[in-house]
């Protein structure tokens, strides 16, 4: 009984988990497909396609764990709806700014820094929630 | 329950079949089988197997996948 209610209570970090899940596994195989038509890409997409899934993977398992630790803690259903789903938009704006664009630009900064600052939001909202 | 499983089986198959049918393509026997293929025994020959291979498992799995999440759904 234990098991299901603690299934209902982490609703939110269940859906974005498994939505980045799909996400990381698309980065990766983008890997793949930069690789394998190194013909037919651009000399420099094969690395920006290794660093989007690189900065993926080094920023949402962050993320995400601060979001389960938010819901743990009982914050709001619209707020970790807002840190999750805009968790999402950022990193595909850094993947498709810093994957099919060269050189700097605006979805790229913007996908980056914006993790950046939600990461540091949900981390101090964890720490608020602990007192 | 169990046929949630089944079809979420499925869709996790074909998510990643599909991938990989986007990264190489269609399987070349399929697709174009009048392609000249490498001399056996080559380096170019073991390349082009391997990447054949991989475009046939990115469609079994898609189709597979298909398979499964359709039985899991319709049980």
């Amino acid at each position: 009984m234990n098991e299901v209610n603690l299934i209902h209570e982490i609703q939110v970090t269940a859906i974005y988990a498994g939505v980045h899940g799909l996400l990381a596994v698309l980065l990766a195989n983008f890997v793949l497909y930069a690789r394998l038509r190194g013909s037919k890409v651009p000399d420099w997409q094969p690395e920006a396609a290794f660093r989007v899934q690189a900065n993926f993977i080094e920023n949402v398992p962050i993320a995400l764990l601060l979001l389960l630790v938010l819901e743990l803690q009982g914050v709001q259903t619209i707020l970790l709806h807002a840190c999750g789903g805009t968790l999402f938009v950022l990193r595909v704006l850094h993947a498709v700014g810093l994957g099919t664009y060269q050189g700097a630009n605006y979805p790229r900064l913007i996908g980056a820094q914006g993790t950046f600052v939600l990461i540091s939001v949900m981390a101090v909202s964890c720490i608020a929630t602990a007192f | 329950m169990d046929e949630l499983w089944i079809v979420c089986l499925g869709l996790g198959m074909i998510w990643q079949g599909l991938l990989i049918t986007w990264v190489s393509g269609l399987p070349l026997a399929i697709r174009a089988p009048d392609t000249p293929k490498p001399q056996a025994g080559t380096p170019e020959a073991f390349g082009f197997f391997w990447i054949e291979q991989y475009r046939f498992i990115g469609l079994i799995l898609a189709l597979a996948g298909f398979v499964l999440a359709m039985t899991g759904w319709l049980i």
